[in-house]
């Protein structure tokens, strides 16, 4: 592992603090969207990625790749949700 | 090593699409949202760190890809992302769930979703999947888990601090129209 706690965190909530940013600026509509909400959040996605400067593209690199091998274990999971809506529904079942 | 800016714009693209597709129906920015996904994608899958494309798909699985594994780690998600996508799909069609009992596409679904947990389990672009490399991103993911805690902070405190909206105006007669028509023709009525 190249990265620290301390890093990888960082990385992590930055990832989170920027996907909503992005989705307030992409759903944006007058008079609904909250400002003080879109303020909040640019505010906090601001000051993560100012604290992540420090941070090297290498440990950026291994964290995201740490990240996405953490996430292949979606499709087992997903396979057994799959499975029991497939045994609830088939016929013949109750 | 240069900066990740085209996986960046492409992850940025893919949340963009992600939330143009939550919107309604009647927003312009919807019907986008398909090209934004296909153009995130191709961006995070074609992207490399010396801008070339000399690294083939599976350089990861014969060991000969360059200085990082990050671009051939992004593509790989993104296979088996699509795979379990279209077969978890099939299946939900398939099985009954969102319509009639349909065996072909089940089993079509389930080879497709069983592909996928292969292709994300045993063909991993290290090798295999050890339990050494699901607990490495655990700080990742808490500061991820950290993150979400503070959006929903964010979002308790501006509802809590600004005033409700106000009710929404009546709809206009175009508008009763277009709700009428679509109403009957999901109803079983003739519509417009």
């Amino acid at each position: 592992m190249t990265f620290t706690f301390a890093s990888g965190f960082l990385v992590g909530y930055v990832v989170m603090a920027s996907a909503f940013s992005i989705h307030l600026v992409a759903t944006y509509r007058p008079k609904a969207t909250s400002k003080l909400l879109i303020s909040a959040s640019l505010v906090n996605t601001g000051i993560s990625m100012w604290l992540s400067m420090e941070l090297s593209v290498e440990v950026v690199h291994e964290s995201l790749i740490a990240l996405s091998y953490s996430f292949a274990l979606v499709p087992l999971i997903a396979s057994l949700v799959l499975l029991k809506i497939t045994t609830n529904n088939s016929p013949g079942s109750v | 090593m240069d900066a990740p800016s085209a996986a960046i714009i492409g992850g940025a693209l893919c949340v963009v699409s992600l939330s143009w597709n939550r919107m309604g129906p009647a927003y312009t920015r919807r019907r986008l949202a398909p090209v934004a996904l296909i153009s995130g994608i191709a961006v995070l899958t074609l992207w490399n760190f010396n801008n070339t494309l000399a690294d083939d798909f599976l350089c990861g699985v014969i060991d000969s890809c360059g200085e990082s594994e990050l671009p051939i780690v992004l593509r790989h998600a993104v296979a088996w992302i699509l795979l379990l996508v279209i077969g978890g799909s099939l299946v939900l069609h398939g099985s009954g769930s969102y319509g009639a009992y349909a065996l072909h596409s089940l089993v079509l679904g389930w080879i497709i979703v069983l592909a996928s947990l292969a292709f994300s389990l045993a063909f991993n672009p290290s090798g295999s999947i050890s339990m050494a490399e699901l607990v490495t991103p655990l700080p990742v993911i808490l500061g991820m888990i950290s993150g979400l805690v503070a959006i929903l902070g964010m979002v308790v405190l501006s509802e809590s601090l600004e005033p409700p909206l106000p009710p929404a105006p009546a709809l206009d007669d175009e508008e009763k129209r277009v709700v009428r028509t679509t109403l009957e023709r999901h109803l079983g009525g003739r519509g417009e």
